[in-house]
């Protein structure tokens, strides 16, 4: 059970994180809101980095897949890890950090649209891969349920961890969305925390109506 | 290129649209977990891998290959969705061979082109996800030299903007 206890430890840890970040940056700035400003910092960007891959097929999929097939599996996880991704994000996600800086382009998908100068493509593009994103979240889910209810002696039933599990997840997006924003260019040594509270150019009233206004409101 | 107004920068209506998003695609995994027998497992990493992988030559095209066009990213986009789909209906009309043996399902001259195995589907001897990425670049290829090129302002838009990159980093 103790085990289980750290879990929800973890988890109301990063609840505390997600209320504390949403409530003390620039609400009004779109960049700000999905893509932290594209100012997060190296300490930040290597947490949401490692967060995204620690996936259900990296924690519980790969022991398994050793487990069945040996050592064949530390060829395919560090190479993917060690090799792919660096050499992934070296080569392309520098070029698309730039390209979306420099046009205004926040998702994949609107630079897709304005390379090949068409609307429809994008649609297209972003239903196939909304699809393709679900089995991952599905994944997920299943896996967090399974793990807690095994940590937890059958004490945590899969059903309501898988509903935690969603959440959690939830807070986590935001709080990788919002954590580095308050800090950019103003605060020379950024961390996790170091959230500026002045940074919102609007005043407290109109922050709160803001906050009840995208349903946050039951948060505080 | 034009959106509709609500898509504009400035709108509020992007951060509702970005949180509904969120907790539409959650609600539907989670609903769909509920009732997901075990063996989804590795059916989602099989099929989002494959996907994922042969839609990444947009990426590429996109970003290094000056003479790409929207008819090529679209030749990639239904190559990828129809074979998956293919895949998917082909899997659930042959069933899972029992452990330790493999179905040759089409032979030409001798080679195995498709096999049923207990894991999946194997073409040539590889998992679905090689033919895929390799038909999607061939098509990016192919597609693109027979469509118009895009227009000279789009392209020094993306490949004439070096100066700006060193500075970036």
């Amino acid at each position: 059970m103790i085990p289980a206890l750290v879990v929800f430890a973890y988890l109301g840890i990063v609840l505390y994180i997600g209320i504390f970040a949403f409530r003390r940056f620039d609400q009004q700035s779109v960049e700000g809101y999905f893509l932290a400003g594209r100012s997060l910092g190296p300490a930040v960007f290597l947490l949401s980095l490692f967060g995204t891959n620690m996936t259900a097929v990296t924690i519980l999929g790969s022991a398994g897949h050793a487990f069945s097939d040996g050592i064949v599996t530390f060829g395919l996880m560090a190479s993917s890890s060690a090799i792919v991704i660096p050499v992934l994000l070296f080569f392309i996600g520098t070029r698309m950090w730039a390209l979306g800086k420099r046009h205004g382009f926040m998702t994949p998908v609107q630079m897709f649209r304005d390379r090949w100068e068409c609307g429809h493509i994008g649609t297209l593009i972003f239903a196939l891969q909304a699809a393709l994103l679900v089995p991952y979240i599905i994944i997920a889910v299943m896996g967090g349920g399974t793990t807690l209810n095994a940590v937890s002696g059958g004490v945590v039933p899969v059903l309501a961890w898988r509903i935690g599990r969603c959440a959690g997840r939830y807070e986590l997006r935001v709080l990788r969305r919002h954590a580095g924003d308050g800090a950019r260019q103003h605060v020379p040594n950024r961390s996790l925390f170091n959230v500026r509270r002045d940074g919102a150019h609007i005043d407290q009233f109109e922050h709160r109506r803001l906050l009840a206004g995208h349903g946050a409101a039951a948060w505080r | 290129m034009r959106l509709p107004r609500c898509c504009s920068p400035e709108s509020a209506c992007r951060f509702q649209t970005g949180r509904a998003f969120v907790v539409l695609i959650a609600g539907v995994a989670y609903v769909i977990a509920l009732e997901a027998p075990a063996g989804i497992f590795n059916l989602a990493v099989q099929y989002a891998f494959s996907g994922f992988s042969s839609l990444f030559l947009l990426l590429v095209g996109a970003l290094f290959w000056r003479r790409s066009t929207k008819w090529d990213a679209l030749a990639v986009t239904v190559w990828t969705a129809a074979s998956m789909v293919a895949v998917a209906i082909f899997q659930a009309v042959e069933p899972a061979t029992p452990p330790g043996t493999v179905l040759s399902m089409w032979v030409v001259g001798g080679v195995d082109i498709i096999t049923r195995n207990p894991g999946g589907t194997d073409v040539l001897g590889f998992m679905p996800v090689v033919p895929m990425t390799l038909i999607s670049a061939a098509l990016m290829v192919v597609v693109s030299a027979c469509t118009p090129k895009p227009s000279r302002a789009t392209v020094s838009r993306y490949f004439d903007f070096q100066d700006h990159m060193h500075r970036c980093r």
